[in-house]
């Protein structure tokens, strides 16, 4: 299983003897350099919580080399402790593990001040984080709004862009990975890579917060961000007044391939979670809301499609009034 | 004498003002009589058919295509219009196709497929009705079931129709006839489908299908239905010129 690792800078303790209070720390580990400099006096702790790296792996133990430099900056006379060691997470256990080492850091100005005050001795007591989490991604952006995958039941199905996934593992030249919303949340599926072996799922995308849409049903108008849109909807199959959820898309409608103008037609938001009746382009309606000013819906689309709910089905909520 | 003569000036002025009004209403009329005559002259559309085939490595896939040529020899324009129309609804099946072999098709030497086959639902004076049956198959991965969209043209308005709501008397009566149409559609499958109507006319019928899911299945995955919807079911709502473009005889 593929899990994401980060690694953290989280404290540092000044122990023993005063060697000044300008310090640098650098680290070397899994082929990384860091650098840090705090200004910090002796007897006390502080935190630094800086990511230092992090890495996605297989393997259910990392391990590397670790290299920290310990560095009291100092005009003249700067003072260094070293330390060679290694670095070892486990990855299968433990969500958070906690790594200390220890670097002593020498006193060097003088032969005067070494014969009057002896050798001073400072130790760095240096605190990592290392969080293991899942490795998310989503489903890229596409042409139509729809990216083709595979279920493990050997079905093909289209999920809609944006949609948030957790990678399982990669065999066979596929990603694996579980959905964690949508209609098919829960759901292991997987995808190609790329000739180049790179992933045709992101990581860049932000979800905004929930959209929240209004329809008025005596004005046929559909208000999203405060812009009005021309809409309609099916007399003989009114709408109750109230508050629907306004769902993830589920999977490609057909009827707005003959939309073309509306670019992403055939991606539907259901509004509800029982019936069959969706907002989407369209010119009239059996049921549904229907958009009218069809070339515009790349207006409406942009805003819901990246809108969540926060439960894992919805990407708002649509307010149907008087 | 020159009073009367200058009345006869004014009257023979009068005369040829008349005159020129109705020869000027008449050519008017005669004109908007050609235009009107153009429309209903629109000759019988010729239907010329092109197979292609489009293979392509290394990820293999096939795709076959049967695609109609629509010809109206008095109206190319339209001509162009209609297989323009049926041109960009194919590449868009096409393109939905070529991306799914890219992200979801198994690389295991197999060739994925797509076959899409058009059949004349109808072709009548005003209207021509195309119905796009498309199989498709990713390698690594079950064939989907058939799916059949479609494509209807009014020639009269020289374009195509969205919703075919105009095919009925108004679109209160398109949704009445959609509510209809669509449990008669499912009544023979046992599952819980959730999926959108799409019809089209044909010789005394409607062609209709439902795409979409079935969470039921144990499979998840997409369902496609498709059949004949007697036009009594729905007759009362069709409108009046739609009925006799349905049952006038003619090609199907």
């Amino acid at each position: 299983m593929i899990k994401s690792i980060q690694l953290n800078f989280t404290k540092i303790k000044y122990a023993g003897n005063s060697v000044g209070r300008d310090i640098r720390v650098e680290v070397e580990a899994f082929g990384k350099f860091f650098r840090v400099d705090k200004r910090i006096k002796a007897g006390e702790t502080k935190s630094i919580d800086q990511e230092i790296l992090r890495l996605e792996t297989v393997q259910d133990v990392l391990q590397s080399d670790l290299a920290i430099n310990v560095i009291e900056k100092d005009l003249l006379f700067s003072d260094t402790g070293s330390l060679k060691s290694s670095i070892k997470i486990d990855v299968v256990s433990e969500k958070s593990q906690i790594l200390r080492f220890n670097v002593e850091v020498m006193e060097s100005r003088s032969l005067l001040s070494k014969l009057f005050w002896g050798g001073r001795k400072a130790i760095f007591e240096l605190e990592f984080e290392a969080i293991i989490g899942d490795v998310e991604r989503y489903i890229p952006d596409t042409k139509d709004g729809w990216f083709l995958t595979l279920n493990n039941k050997d079905g093909n199905t289209s999920l809609p862009e944006y949609l948030k996934l957790i990678l399982r593992y990669k065999k066979g030249g596929r990603e694996y990975f579980m959905l964690t919303e949508g209609v098919n949340m829960g759901e292991l599926w997987s995808v190609t890579l790329k000739n180049d072996g790179s992933s045709y799922l992101i990581s860049d995308v932000q979800h905004g917060p929930m959209a929240q849409a209004t329809y008025s049903i005596s004005r046929k108008i559909l208000t999203l961000n405060g812009i009005n849109y021309k809409a309609a909807d099916d007399p003989k199959n009114p709408w109750d007044k109230g508050v629907y959820d306004i769902e993830i898309p589920d999977y490609p409608h057909g009827g707005g391939l003959r939309y073309s103008e509306a670019k992403k037609g055939t991606v539907w938001f259901r509004i509800g979670h029982d019936d069959s009746r969706y907002l989407h382009p369209g010119l009239v309606s059996a049921g549904c809301i229907s958009i009218a000013e069809t070339e515009r819906w790349m207006e409406i689309y942009s805003i819901l499609i990246k809108a969540r709910k926060g439960d894992n089905r919805s990407v708002g909520v649509l307010k149907v009034i008087d | 004498m020159s009073g009367k003569f200058f009345s006869k000036a004014i009257a023979v002025i009068f005369g040829i003002i008349i005159a020129i009004s109705f020869l000027a209403f008449t050519l008017c009329w005669n004109k908007e009589e050609e235009v009107s005559q153009v429309v209903k002259q629109l000759s019988q559309p010729v239907i010329k058919w092109q197979k292609i085939t489009i293979e392509e490595e290394p990820k293999k896939f096939l795709i076959s295509l049967r695609i109609p040529e629509v010809a109206i020899y008095t109206n190319d324009s339209l001509s162009e219009k209609i297989n323009g129309d049926v041109a960009g609804y194919i590449g868009a099946l096409k393109d939905i196709f070529i991306r799914g072999v890219k992200t979801a098709a198994d690389d295991n030497g197999e060739a994925s497929t797509l076959n899409i086959d058009t059949e004349i639902l109808l072709m009548s004076p005003r209207l021509i009705s195309l119905a796009f049956t498309s199989s498709d198959h990713f390698s690594g991965s079950k064939a989907g079931d058939p799916k059949r969209t479609y494509l209807i043209f009014d020639l009269e308005k020289g374009e195509m129709m969205r919703e075919g709501n105009e095919l009925f008397r108004d679109d209160l009566a398109w949704a009445e006839a959609i509510r209809i149409m669509k449990p008669l559609l499912l009544s023979k499958y046992d599952g819980e489908p959730s999926c959108d109507l799409m019809f089209a006319p044909k010789q005394e019928a409607l062609s209709a299908s439902c795409i979409g899911v079935d969470y039921s299945n144990e499979d998840k995955g997409p369902f496609s239905i498709f059949g004949d919807i007697p036009i009594s079911a729905i007759q009362e709502f069709v409108a009046p010129w739609a009925l006799k473009e349905i049952f006038q005889p003619g090609e199907s």
